[in-house]
This record gives structure tokens, sequence and C-alpha cells, in this order.
């Protein structure tokens, strides 16, 4: 059950530099994405449920 | 009351108390199963395609195979008492001066030396004791006073500082004592891979704390190479990364951005200020509450529009 | 049907009847803060219908695996993952799942402040929430140093200016394997999960923040009738 791809084992990864800042490859990879699926999850529907347009008395009564 | 007050009065009640408006059908646990499923296949994929990182350690017995001459020239640092591990001051040592302060704040020597180590004895005498490796040089050591130690142990460093690539082998002769004995004894007790497994066994069989090893690699200069080459120093947002490409604790961005600060970053006491600056910042994230303005940004910059755009839409 | 008619459940009993023991009193209590159908909704506020709330559950599924590839890896100790392929999967596992907790926890923490999600006495909340972070983070390290690899011997020799300058490092050796393996196995998870819980316990107990200028006259709110509205807040 090895990984099928080694991103590392004795290379030594890719590094990005602009001025003064630098970031792995990796880490740049995992904070966009951050932003992105942060941006996603606001602006993407929301599916809504079979039961869902009832918005009923019924499923307030659920909360008592 | 003025009509402002009163709306906003109401409008304090309406968060404070339970929802009493429209619901829709939820259902916690089918979530839960539902997120559990869902991100369990995301991490199990991840894991089966791209694994993890593990880079061997680095050995004492490595690095004097790589590089004897650095190895040479921090054993001998360590007998002049001159090494960052022999000068560190607390919890190390009693070094006078060697600790971070701001101001009359200084928690490094209210804390105390609770980890002692001394780097001449713990780091070459003792591991040669036990190897049984240049004894009459170690005796001649033990003998001698502190002062005769020290002028030994320096003027080699001097001399090494000044040979041809630290060669030990192109030193001019000096009066140093025994120091260039026990260096070359500690060096090939090193290379056999004996020096490893003597300075771990001062801790016992059940030796489960490696402090010595870290300490003694990274007051030579090979040590922190490696972990140049791989990007992992302080100086190149080390802190977050790892070895090779995988992310590594990206979270910890903040903390290590302050090191890239040349005005912070090259302070003699750059790490206790950005632990102040650390702490009093995550404070202020767990205070944001209670704090005018800070607590108002969610206002001035409406987000909230976007997020509950359904809501304000019917409304 | 309305209130009258539903079987009231009797939560408040009879003075005379009043239990006075310490487990009588703390019965009541957490009934009254955390009734069965907060801790177990089956419904949410019509508001609580976009993708933003489902970060928080992410975080929670995943530290469910890093809990469970953290015990897995507990089985065969700290050296099994360089020896055995099953136990390097287990690692990377673990890597990922806490990658990931991470991920959905600060995308968590970016919608809960755009939110303004301490609203309404839910300042508790936002702080638990903070301190879990804080906790998890440190958890999250003292793992780094646990690899036993060059990682980790790299990490305890660098991490350990900063905890020494301030004067935790005589307590908290990062260069010390035995140390930070109880903390990172024992001490740490447990302080996690006590922290995570008690946030989810608040946010149940509070229920889900209303959205910023929410007014009576809204249209989510204008249905209900105001005997209902007195009774529940009753």
């Amino acid at each position: 059950m090895h990984a099928l791809i080694h991103l590392s084992q004795s290379t030594p990864g890719i590094f990005l530099t602009w001025g003064v800042f630098g970031i792995q490859l990796g880490n740049l990879i995992v904070i966009v994405s951050m932003f992105v699926v942060f941006g996603l999850a606001l602006v993407v529907p929301f599916p809504r449920g079979a039961r869902e347009g009832r918005e009923s008395r019924e499923s307030r009564e659920d909360m008592k | 009351m003025p009509d402002s007050q009163k709306s906003r009065a109401r409008r304090k009640s309406l968060d404070v108390r339970a929802w009493n408006g429209t619901t829709r059908p939820y259902d916690l646990l089918k979530e839960l199963a539902i997120g559990v499923l869902v991100v369990g296949v995301i991490i199990v994929g991840f894991a089966a395609v791209a694994g993890s990182p593990d880079e061997p350690t680095i050995t004492l017995q490595n690095w004097a195979q790589a590089n004897p001459n650095d190895f040479v020239a921090t054993a001998t640092a360590e007998l002049a008492g001159t090494s960052d591990t022999a000068s560190y001051g607390p919890p190390y040592s009693s070094t006078a001066g060697a600790t971070q302060t701001l101001g009359p704040i200084d928690l490094q020597t209210m804390s105390g030396v609770q980890l002692r180590i001394d780097a001449a004895k713990d780091f070459v005498i003792t591991p040669l004791t036990t190897l049984d490796s240049a004894p009459d040089a170690v005796s001649t050591w033990r003998a001698a006073t502190s002062e005769q130690q020290t002028a030994w142990a320096t003027s080699y460093s001097d001399a090494l500082g000044k040979a041809s690539n630290g060669d030990p082998s192109t030193v001019v002769s000096g009066n140093y004592g025994p120091v260039p004995q026990l260096t070359q004894g500690l060096l090939t007790v090193a290379k056999g891979g004996a020096l490893d497994g003597a300075i771990q066994s001062e801790g016992g069989l059940y030796n489960t704390n490696p402090t010595p090893t870290i300490l003694f690699l990274s007051d030579g200069t090979y040590f922190s190479s490696l972990a140049t080459a791989q990007h992992l120093t302080g100086d190149q947002w080390g802190m977050m990364n790892e070895t090779g490409s995988y992310p590594g604790q990206s979270w910890l961005w903040l903390f290590s951005f302050w090191y890239q600060v040349p005005l912070i970053g090259n302070l003699p006491n750059a790490d206790l200020v950005v632990v102040f600056i650390m702490v009093f910042l995550t404070l202020v994230l767990a205070l944001v509450p209670f704090i005018p303005g800070l607590r108002s940004i969610p206002r001035w910059i409406p987000v909230h529009r976007l997020i509950w755009r359904d809501y304000y839409r019917k409304r | 049907m309305t209130d009258s008619q539903l079987p009231q459940p009797t939560l408040e009993p009879e003075p005379e009847d009043v239990d006075h023991s310490w487990s009588g009193r703390l019965r009541r209590w957490v009934l009254k803060v955390l009734p069965p159908e907060k801790l177990l909704p089956t419904s949410q506020p019509s508001y609580v219908a976009t993708w933003i709330y489902m970060f928080g559950m992410g975080a929670i599924a995943s530290l469910v695996f890093v809990i469970g590839s953290g015990a897995v890896l507990s089985l065969n100790g700290p050296m099994w993952w360089h020896l055995s392929p099953l136990g390097h999967f287990f690692n990377s596992l673990h890597l990922w799942s806490v990658e990931f907790f991470f991920f959905f926890m600060v995308i968590h923490l970016w919608a809960k402040f755009w939110m303004a999600a301490w609203r309404g006495n839910r300042a508790l909340t936002w702080i638990t929430g903070v301190v879990s972070f804080a906790v998890s983070i440190v958890a999250g390290f003292t793992g780094y140093l646990l690899q036993t690899n060059f990682d980790s011997q790299w990490i305890a020799y660098q991490a350990k200016d900063a905890l020494n300058a301030s004067g935790i490092g005589a307590w908290f050796n990062v260069a010390n394997f035995g140390q930070m393996f109880m903390w990172h196995i024992l001490l740490l998870p447990i302080a996690v999960l006590v922290i995570v819980a008690l946030h989810v316990l608040l946010v149940r107990g509070h229920g889900v923040v209303p959205p910023l200028d929410a007014a009576e006259s809204d249209s989510q709110l204008r249905e209900t009738t105001p005997t209902e509205a007195t009774s529940r807040e009753a």
C-alpha cells in the first residue's frame, strides 16, 4: 500500500519565491485551496431538500 | 425609549432567545455520518495517492562521515565552551547574559537550568571514557585546570579556523594539549557509529530522550545545511514547511511571518518578541467579541449579505 | 395541534417535589440549558441553508480520522510506520486527516467571523473555538516532533529557542521524545476533545446565530404567531 506517487523522498521539493516572499508549493496549494473553497461555499447554491418547501409548522413542532 | 433603542433591544433579544421563526428539516446525526463518509473518502484518497514524507534521521555517524572537519571543529567548540549549546544559558547552562530578555522580563532565567548539559563532558569526555578511546588524552584533560582546558581548546579552535577547509591535518603546530587527540578520537568512534550509542546510553537502557544528540548535531553546520537545502530554516518560512513538496504546518504562517520581517527577525531577542506578539494576537482573536471596532468589521464588510442572501432577499 | 394539547414534559417540578440533592440540581440544570431536542435537533432555522455551515462538521469528521488513524499508529508504537507499508499508509492517513482538520477549521473560523457569530451571548462559543484552534496547533506540533525522522529532528532543534526564550522550554522540552510522546498521545488529545466537546455543546445550547440585523418583521419570523413565540421563550 505504498503511495502511488512520492512528492518527496530525498528531493528538495518545489519552492516559489517572489522577492522577500517565499512559499513551498504544498503550502501554497493548501492556502489557495482554502480561499477557493471558502469562496465557493459562499456562492454555490445550497440544495433544497424534498421536505424543504413546506417549511412547515410540522418541522417547527420538532423543536419543542 | 427612542425607536432606535427599542429596535436595538428587540434585535438583541432575537439574537439571545431560541429561534421562533420558520425552520427547515435537519438531521444532525445524518449530517455527521455523511460528513465522516465524504471526508473519509477525501483523506483515504490523499493518503493513498500522495502518501507522506519520511526523510531518515541524521545520526552523529552520518555527520562524522559526511563532514569530518565540521565535526572536529564542533567537538573542539564543545571543549572550549563556545558552542551554541555550551553557551546557551537556561535551561541547559548557567552562562551569564545569554538569555533573551525584553526590558526587565527575563523568563528564560526565571525558568532556571532545568535541563543541565555540560557540553564538554556529556558530548566528548564521557563518551570517550565509555568507549575507551584516547584514554591518555582523557586523563591529561581531566588532570588540567578548567582555565588550562579552555586555553587549549580555544587555541585549537582558532587554529582550525585558520586551517585550509578546517582540515585538522593541516593545522599548524601549537600548544593544544590533548585536544587534537580527543577530537580525533571522538571522530573515529563517531565514524564507526559507536558515539551515537554512547551518548544515547548516558540516559540508561530505556532512554527516550535524544536531547543531547540533537543539540550536539545542531552545534555543527552540517545539520543546518541539510535543513537549508529543504527550506526548513526559520528565515525560509521553515516553520511551516515539510520536507519535499508536502504541505506542512501552514497554520503557523503568522508565527513564521514575523521572523521574515528584518526589523524583528534580526533582533537578538527575536524569539521572545515573536512569542509575545503571537500570545497577544491569539488573545485578541479570542476576545474579538469584546473589542470595539474589531467586532464591527463583519458589519462594515458585509460578507454576511452573501452568506444569508436568501434570508435578506425575502425579508 | 396547539401547545396545550401536547403532553408537556415535567421539567419544572412542583416546589414541594424539588430535589435539592447535587445530582438532582445538576440534572435540572442540564435539562434546562441543553434539553434533548437542542442536543440532537431535527430542525434548523430556515436561514441555515448554505454550504458555509458545513465546515465545522468537516473539522469534526476530520478529527474522527485523526483520532482513528492515531489509535491505529498507537497499536504498534512510534517506529512501526518506518518499517511497514501498512504503517506508512496509516501515517499518511494521520497526516492528511490533520491537514484537512485544519483546512476545515480555518474556513469555519473565517465563516463565523464574517457572521459575527459571537452575538447573543455566544462569546464563550467563539472563545472555546479559538482555544480549540490553539490547542490543536500545539497537538499537531507535538505530532511533527514524533515522526522520528529528519523533519522531527530539525523541528525539535528549531522550535526549542522560542520555547526556551519564553521560559516554557525548561518544562516542555521539544527534543525529549518520551515527554512529547506522552503529550501527543495522551494529554493533548484529551485537551482537544474536551474543548471541542464544550464548543459543540455551547453551539447546540445557544442554537445557530440569527442573521445580522435580523428583525421581527422579517419574513422568516413574521409567519409565527405571538403566542407561539412567548411559549417558546418561557
